[in-house]
């Protein structure tokens, strides 16, 4: 038995790798533990799809100390976000949170990050694989700006609680009715008695919650919630569960769907790139990328057999080849195999059969309207 | 950690996880316990070669899919493949909860049974487990 194509390594456990304030936690859980973008993080404490299943129908606690918190304060915040970010900061009020992409001048993405408008400071949260990008991005783009770059990644950490169930635990922990709190937006409370940001966002296709919190109150506050949640059935999940989850809810993953090769029109996602605003790094390259004849599309489809996408297998119609998979995976869910795909723009329409090449054998698949899971109501 | 995988003494191993069980020239093929548990524990798809292919020592006999990952089978003796196990083809679980039983995968009839010297025995395949486990 041996990985086929160009999978993950299973093996982790190099000393190098960092460690979230968990890790202990995880282990003596039963997590098995892998590398993810330098970090040593669970994949999984019971079965990828135990886990995926529970959040889906109750709620599931994801540790992400792995991701990038950036902070930036001074006085030329505003403007020097809006001429690093596709999305219009002007809309947004305290409180409000705006996903959008950090591109580079040929409109490749650098990032997609969300950035969170607080008291004097702009927070952004990025992925782990680019924090370092992300910084060094920032700070070589500061020079005319009166700002203060820091990364407070290891100071602020970051959970994710998501699920049907996520806001009743909440309440069950704090007392607190987080109904006021819309989605993409955020509250400042005390929990555990510690200043916490609490935000209505996530990465499932659930309704949920990413919380920020000093490292002192880390363990406790995962602890308590699962104290709290586990009659509710909230369950610790891993990052496998985490990437079959967003897979099925159609959210794209940087060095997946989104590369410095990529652009966010490509991606489908141009409702977060805003040309009306004033000059931003990567508008005029994305303005005049829009020419449609060569264009690609992310789309995503279902298999019709039982095989099982995966990232870098090619796409075909007919005999024709039109694409690459991104991203592909068994879902839970819908128990079969589905993914995620670039392919050409006049072949991208849903209800198009298309096949994927798995060892060098077409399987036949469907595109289908994004997303494949959607939830049934807030 | 799960430190203690079921490793069957009376079959043979290859270094790639496949065991096999030798009845006269007839060689059945599965995969580990070990094998599984590093497939997540959980197996959601099998693909197998057809029924009359020649296979050779280390050549590719199918694919497992974890929800994650797909693995490569490969064949650790060479000769024709007799039979196949449909059951695991519809129901591929039953490799993770029944690896060196009902989750058995593909018969060959072997073209050159002296391979099997070169296969691990069982106390030779637990140092194996022992040393990557490490």
């Amino acid at each position: 038995m041996g990985c086929a194509g160009r999978k993950s390594k299973l093996s982790g456990g190099a000393s190098l790798l960092k460690r979230t304030v968990l890790y202990n936690w995880h282990k003596s859980h039963g997590a098995r533990m892998v590398e993810f973008a330098g970090w040593e993080m669970p994949l999984q404490y019971t079965t990828i799809s135990e886990e995926h299943l529970g959040v889906r129908e109750k709620a599931g606690l994801f540790d992400l100390s792995h991701m990038g918190r950036i902070r930036i304060r001074g006085k030329d915040r505003i403007p020097f976000m809006q001429y690093l970010f596709t999305n219009d900061l002007i809309t947004m009020s305290e409180g409000d949170i705006m996903y959008g992409f950090l591109c580079n001048s040929n409109g490749g993405i650098i990032d997609d990050i969300t950035v969170y408008l607080i008291e004097d400071y702009l927070m952004l949260v990025v992925n782990a694989c680019n924090t370092e990008t992300v910084l060094n991005w920032l700070r070589s783009n500061a020079n005319n700006f009166e700002v203060e770059i820091e990364d407070v990644s290891i100071s602020l950490l970051m959970l994710a609680i998501q699920g049907p169930r996520a806001q009743d635990i909440m309440y069950g922990l704090s007392r607190i009715d987080l109904s006021n709190i819309q989605y993409h937006q955020f509250m400042i409370y005390h929990l555990i008695r510690s200043k916490a940001v609490i935000s209505r966002t996530g990465y499932t296709g659930e309704n949920g919650f990413e919380i920020y919190i000093g490292g002192l109150f880390f363990q406790s506050l995962w602890e308590q919630l699962l104290d709290v949640g586990e009659k509710m059935g909230l369950v610790p999940v891993g990052l496998g569960a985490r990437d079959t989850l967003r897979i099925e809810a159609c959210l794209p993953l940087y060095g997946h769907e989104l590369t410095e090769e990529t652009t966010p029109l490509e991606a489908g996602l141009g409702k977060f790139v805003k040309f009306a605003k004033n000059d931003f790094i990567g508008k005029k390259a994305l303005y005049y990328s829009t020419n449609p004849e060569f264009a690609r599309r992310l789309i995503c489809f279902e298999m019709m057999d039982k095989a099982i996408p995966r990232n870098g297998h090619p796409v075909m119609f007919g005999d024709m080849t039109i694409g690459t998979v991104t991203s592909g995976t068994f879902s839970p869910t819908f128990q079969k195999g589905i993914g995620m795909a670039y392919v050409d723009q006049i072949k991208s329409q849903p209800d198009t059969r298309i096949s994927i090449l798995i060892n060098e054998n077409p399987h036949p698949a469907i595109i289908r309207k994004r997303p494949l899971y959607k939830r049934r109501s807030i | 950690m799960e430190r203690d995988y079921e490793i069957p003494s009376g079959l043979y191993f290859a270094k790639s996880h496949e065991w096999v069980s030798i009845s006269d020239s007839i060689a059945t093929v599965g995969i580990t316990a070990y094998a599984v548990a590093q497939m997540d524990k959980e197996i959601v798809n099998v693909e197998l070669c057809k029924v009359e292919t020649q296979l050779t020592k280390g050549k590719s006999f199918g694919i497992v899919d974890s929800v994650k990952a797909a693995f490569d089978l490969y064949a650790p003796v060479s000769g024709k493949v007799t039979e196949i196990n449909n059951t695991i083809l519809q129901d591929p679980a039953i490799v993770a909860t029944s690896p060196y039983d009902d989750g058995w995968m593909i018969k060959i009839s072997m073209s050159n049974p002296e391979e099997t010297n070169e296969l691990l025995k069982a106390f030779e395949y637990k140092r194996l487990i022992e040393m990557s486990e490490e």
